[in-house]
């Protein structure tokens, strides 16, 4: 039977609908923005529920619709209401759902045994092993992670080691690829992070891309920007690369320069501001400060205070016609960039990732390309803008901001700095002093105490690694993860979803939940933190690597080990429901009693004020898609999110002027206290190896459209290792002639470091210069980081990846 | 829904027959004849239709062919042999000796597809994706740099040449097609690895819903990326896919898409309204 | 026993649009609801009927109603039937919003 007020319900919402149709259809006529009825909780259409998740790739966070079904993942949607891809997604994106399903899923603890096979352990004796280890020298104890933790799991990571462990050796990968970056950013500004947002990409006049191919590695934003050309705009853009791309094919101009001197190309282009008088006066005098190097071959994160005629006279050699000289690029080329600097009336914006990051100069090449923005004004209004990406879904969100690094703790602080590190101990509610004082080693240093004997004063003798494999993604592999193999006394703990090149090394493997097998909070390249729900469960016996954290510090706390103690005696991870009642967490039964990640997200949120990089409620973030920070709450208790910070027509935080207005801009967390930023100077350097009689050829690597990063589970999607399925090595005709190879012919690639034998491929995908070749690393079988350079960035520790040196070997047929 | 017993209609068409101008009826029963035996006579020597091209399979893909054939390289297509037809996954398309007539001529040959035609077709469907909803993978070899070429075949109109159909992008223009697109090539030069997958992806659904028998059905897919809808139900769509009424173009005047499957925004919030309303109680 | 929300569009003014209306106002099994004030052509109207002959019945008779031009479906709820009168086919479709409206899509 139907009852009477169900039927006056049905027909109410019925005429609702309908009203709202006959309306709408109006408001269509006009122009009028249009939207369709959809019932807020809307019931499974073919028993699909569908729910809302961020991407588990790469750092632009585009928010997917994950389709649910008998709990599995069976469909992923672009989700329409995302405001960074607007429902489009790249074809990793759309097989992201895939990657929990590759056959051979870890769903059980696995121990080394004596014969060098594994035997299957139980959980508890997991938990009791990697506890061991950390007990007997928690200070030779290190934890490797990355950008691809949640902010909840990199915030576990952290406290576990820096309050618990009181050991400061935790490092992300994100060292091999965002260090740079956030070097410079605190250089230039005072804080790390981009000001602008990818609104910037929606309203540039042009877009220039330095060593960047954004259509293979940031798919959606470049759609963002090529597709305004299918509307009719106009949008110039220029690729200032080292090989062509499928980015060059869209681009109206192409510079192609020699490796390492796109610093005399940005030093050109600033030169040609000053010399034609076109630089922004009144910006560079109201809100910029000069910096230079003490000495330019041992560059320091500080530096020392300069003038503008000290720059201007530094600048002056930098010709368009010595530019060329060092670069490749013809003057008129760099003339043509200069102009467009100059220019008042277009708005300008660069892109930059991996291209400049990994850099034996990286921090120096990020610092001149903020310089010659700052120079000409192009800054602060949307489209006028430097932007960073990223490579990781959460290298933002965790690594730089939760703070995963060896010399850094939650929220922008230092581990050098006795006000940070009380700051935090009041906040993990320990006792102040209980934070080490001496900064940890970073990743590359890391890895090679670890591979040292201790004999030879190795004093690292264990790592866990979390979500990353450094196994294949670290630079000189030789060197820095496989002599591991012959050193007995040396453990490592690897938490991994599926066997890698990591794991084969591995002494203990935890299997662990992946993406939307877990709860979990990442923060992608626009300052934007995304929130998602667990969706499905894990495979087996697979556990969240943040309960792998806790339940190893509850097993110290249960043995007296005091640092797993606040200073009231609670355990450090105490978590209490509603009620009051403490919930033991660290039983995995009981793990999802509450929200873990709620409670450690709303503890973070504390850390993150005084960088103003402050965070909204958690429940705000399970309402929208994503909020980039700052959040701040409004007086009538929305929270409001910030696009454009230091400008203030938006950023809530900027200064105010005498009569009571915004400033037009502050750098609030400037360096020299003054509100303006930095603008540095330096020289062009040659890199530490370049082609020589012996080896004669540039190498380059890179990633790939259909994998991400070492490929562990793009490789195991059909589509996409069918659409990419080995590695090879991109080859100039020419020298493929002269070599004596053809197409599809193995060839050898060596350094003085190591080789591989890899296919040739001419007039592929890229197309490198004579003298340069390009292999892709994300294939497992043929480790290209064998032949990479471990060379870093002084400042930031990053290495360079993007050039050394190697011969080309013919192989007999 | 219709029936499981009962074949299923094309979408959206009333089952009453179509009117067919008398004076064309005889034209029409000649050009039928013709076409049956003709199309017989191909059959017979055509690539057989039902068989899953081998690359396409999930598994167990062999590489054992030579690494010229991928790789860049794209060996010609003699014009000889455009007119056979029989160049991979294509073969399946059928010869249209319709060609010649008026499209009302056209039209008035069409009927309901059968069951078997719409299973074959979701079925080749489905193979280029690895769920209801993933973006097709390329079943040709592509310009690896350069992917503008798409849009010369994939046009606003699709192309037919022979035995060769590309249909029309069902979207808006993107411009950068290998984005989502990507080309599967399982040559390698040497053996590869493949990881094995579980993942079982939404099937497609195979009709929407009716209000009653002869409804038109909803739209039982989304319409975001499927806007047009010509693209897979027009006269160059697969035989099961084809809308029997090709002369109807407002599509969603009578084929209802789906609020939920779109994403679209709460332009009503339902519990809002039901508090507005004040609704009577069970009790009342 | 369906339940629909429709979108009648009128005839233009002046024509059998007023008697249309007056007929649906007048009809047990209609109610007509609020129209914009700037399309006042476009009716939202519900449509509450016993049984899907009924349904179908009248949803035709409206299709041929002097001064009526369009009718668009925004919503149909099938409610359970009383007896099951209905070929298994037709039934189980619990509240099946469904929209759709002239015209393109917004996006």
């Amino acid at each position: 039977m139907v009852t009477t007020s169900r039927r006056a319900f049905l027909k109410s919402i019925a005429m609702a609908t309908a009203t709202a149709a006959a309306h709408r259809s109006f408001a269509q006529d006009a122009g009028g923005d249009i939207s369709l009825p959809v019932v807020d909780d809307p019931p499974a259409i073919d028993g699909v529920t569908w729910d809302k998740a961020p991407c588990r790739f790469c750092g632009t966070g585009c928010h997917v619709q994950v389709g649910t079904k008998d709990g599995k993942v069976v469909a992923v949607a672009g989700d329409n209401q995302a405001d960074v891809n607007k429902g489009l997604l790249c074809v990793k994106g759309y097989h992201v759902g895939s990657v929990l399903y590759g056959k051979d899923r870890l769903t059980q603890p696995l121990l080394k045994n004596a014969s060098g096979g594994y035997d299957v352990i139980s959980w508890d004796r997991a938990i009791d092993i990697v506890a061991d280890r950390a007990q007997q020298a928690p200070d030779r104890f290190a934890f490797y992670g990355s950008g691809q933790w949640t902010i909840p799991e990199g915030f576990a990571a952290q406290t576990f080691m820096k309050a618990g462990l009181r050991c400061n050796h935790i490092d992300p990968n994100a060292r091999l690829c965002m260090a740079s970056a956030v070097t410079s950013f605190i250089g230039t500004y005072g804080v790390d992070e981009p000001a602008g947002c990818y609104q910037d990409l929606d309203e540039c006049d042009v877009l220039i891309m330095w060593g960047n191919n954004p259509a293979e590695m940031h798919p959606v934003l470049f759609s963002r920007v090529i597709d305004r050309r299918s509307r009719g705009e106009e949008i110039t853009l220029i690729d200032i690369g080292t090989r062509r791309t499928r980015t060059t094919e869209h681009c109206q101009h192409y510079l192609q320069f020699n490796p390492q001197s796109d610093l005399a190309i940005a030093n050109g282009i600033a030169h040609l501001l000053i010399k034609n008088d076109t630089y922004d006066k009144s910006f560079v005098e109201n809100h910029c400060n000069f910096r230079k190097h003490d000495d330019p071959l041992k560059p320091t994160l500080k530096g020392v205070a300069s003038t503008f005629e000290e720059y201007k006279a530094f600048i002056a050699e930098y010709t368009p016609e010595r530019v060329e000289e060092i670069s490749g690029v013809p003057a008129d080329d760099i003339r043509m960039l200069g102009e467009l600097f100059g220019r008042k009336d277009i708005r300008i914006t660069s892109l930059w990732c991996m291209g400049t990051n990994q850099h034996t100069q990286g921090t120096q090449i990020n610092n001149l390309i903020h310089g010659i923005h700052l120079l000409s004004g192009h800054f602060g209004t949307p489209g006028d803008a430097p932007t960073s990406l990223t490579g990781q879904p959460s290298a933002c969100g965790t690594a730089r901001e939760v703070g995963t690094l060896a010399h850094a703790l939650p929220g922008g602080r230092l581990v050098a700095k006795e006000p940070h590190r009380n700051q935090c101990e009041d906040l993990w509610n320990v006792e102040h002093g209980r934070i080490n004082p001496t900064p940890g080693y970073h990743t590359v240093k890391m890895w090679n105490q670890f591979c040292t004997p201790t004999s030879e004063g190795g004093d690292v003798d264990t790592i866990w690694v979390q979500v990353t494999n450094p196994g294949q993604s670290l630079p000189n592999l030789h060197k820095l993860f496989n002599a591991k193999k012959d050193l007995e006394d040396k453990f490592l703990i690897v938490s991994e979803v599926y066997p890698t090149a990591t794991t084969q090394l591995a002494d203990l493997i935890l299997p662990c939940a992946l993406w939307v097998e877990k709860n979990g909070i990442f923060g992608n390249s626009e300052r934007r933190t995304q929130q998602w729900f667990k969706q499905v469960d894990p495979p087996g016996d697979a556990r969240d690597d943040c309960w792998q954290t806790i339940a190893v510090a509850r097993r110290l706390y249960d043995r007296g080990f005091a640092g797993m103690k606040q200073k009231d005696g609670k355990f450090i991870f105490h978590t209490e429901d509603d009620e009051g009642n403490e919930v033991p967490i660290w039983e995995w039964e009981h793990y999802y009693d509450v929200n873990v990640d709620k409670r450690l997200f709303e503890q973070y949120r504390k850390f993150t004020y005084v960088k103003h990089k402050d965070l909204a409620p958690y429940d705000e973030y399970v309402k929208a898609r994503g909020l980039r920070w700052p959040v701040v709450e409004q007086e009538d208790g929305s929270w409001r999110e910030t696009k454009f910070r230091f400008s203030g027509f938006d950023d809530p935080y900027v200064g105010k002027t005498e009569t009571g207005d915004p400033k037009e801009f502050d750098f609030y967390h400037s360096t020299t206290g003054d509100g303006k930023a930095q603008i540095w100077q330096f020289p062009y350097v040659d890199p530490p190896e370049m082609p020589d009689a012996e080896y004669p050829f540039w190498l380059c690597t890179g990633r790939v459209l259909e994998h991400w990063h070492t490929g562990t589970m793009t490789r195991r999607v059909p589509q996409l290792s069918r659409a990419m399925p080995r590695a090879y090595v991109e080859l100039h005709p020419d020298d493929a002639a002269e070599l004596g190879v053809g197409n599809g012919e193995k060839i050898g690639v060596e350094s003085r470091r190591g080789r591989i034998d890899l296919p040739v491929w001419i007039n592929g995908r890229g197309r490198p210069p004579r003298g340069s070749v390009f292999v892709p690393f994300f294939d497992e079988t043929k480790l290209i980081n064998e032949v990479t350079l471990d060379a870093h960035c002084p400042i930031s520790k990053e290495p360079d990846y993007k050039k050394c040196a190697v011969r080309l070997i013919r192989l007999p047929r | 829904m219709p029936d499981d017993k009962t074949p299923p209609t094309r979408e959206g068409e009333p089952l009453e027959p179509h009117g067919v101008p008398a004076g064309r009826a005889m034209h029409i029963v000649y050009v039928c004849a013709i076409a049956a035996t003709v199309v017989g006579l191909y059959f017979g020597i055509r690539y057989e239709p039902d068989t899953p091209a081998p690359e396409q399979s999930d598994t167990a893909v062999s590489p054992h062919t030579t690494y010229a054939d991928s790789a860049g390289v794209h060996p010609a297509t003699r014009y000889a042999d455009i007119s056979r037809g029989n160049l991979g996954p294509n073969a399946d398309w059928h010869t249209q000796l319709t060609a010649g007539l008026t499209q009302e001529e056209q039209w008035a040959l069409i009927s309901p597809a059968s069951l078997e035609d719409k299973q074959r077709d979701l079925a080749a469907r489905a193979q280029r994706r690895a769920f209801n909803g993933a973006p097709p993978t390329i079943p040709h070899r592509i310009d690896p740099v350069d992917a503008t070429s798409c849009v010369a075949c994939h046009g606003p109109t699709g192309m037919r040449v022979g035995d060769i159909v590309a249909r029309p992008m069902p979207h808006e223009h993107y411009a950068s097609c290998t984005q989502c697109h990507v080309p599967q090539h399982p040559v390698t030069p040497e053996e590869t690895p493949w990881l094995q997958n579980d993942f079982e992806g939404l099937p497609a659904p195979t009709h929407g819903e009716r209000a009653w028998d002869g409804a038109p059905p909803t739209i039982p897919h989304t319409t975001w990326m499927r806007s047009n809808c010509i693209s897979c139900h027009g006269p160059n769509g697969a035989d099961g896919l084809q809308s029997t009424h090709p002369w109807r173009t407002s599509c969603t005047q009578c084929h209802a898409p789906s609020a939920e499957l779109d994403q679209q925004p709460g332009a009503i919030d339902y519990e809002q309204f039901f508090l507005q309303n004040e609704l009577p109680t069970q009790d009342e | 026993m369906p339940v629909s929300g429709l979108v009648v569009t009128l005839a233009h003014p002046g024509t059998d649009a007023e008697a249309a209306a007056a007929w649906l106002q007048g009809h047990p099994s209609f109610t007509v609801g609020e129209p914009d004030p700037s399309s006042p052509r476009r009716l939202p109207v519900t449509l509450d009927t016993a049984d899907r002959a009924e349904d179908k019945r009248l949803w035709k008779e409206m299709q041929d109603h002097p001064g009526i031009e369009f009718v668009d479906v925004a919503c149909v709820f099938f409610e359970e039937e009383e007896e099951e009168a209905l070929p298994a086919a037709q039934a189980g479709q619990e509240s099946a919003a469904e929209t759709t409206h002239t015209g393109s899509q917004p996006w």
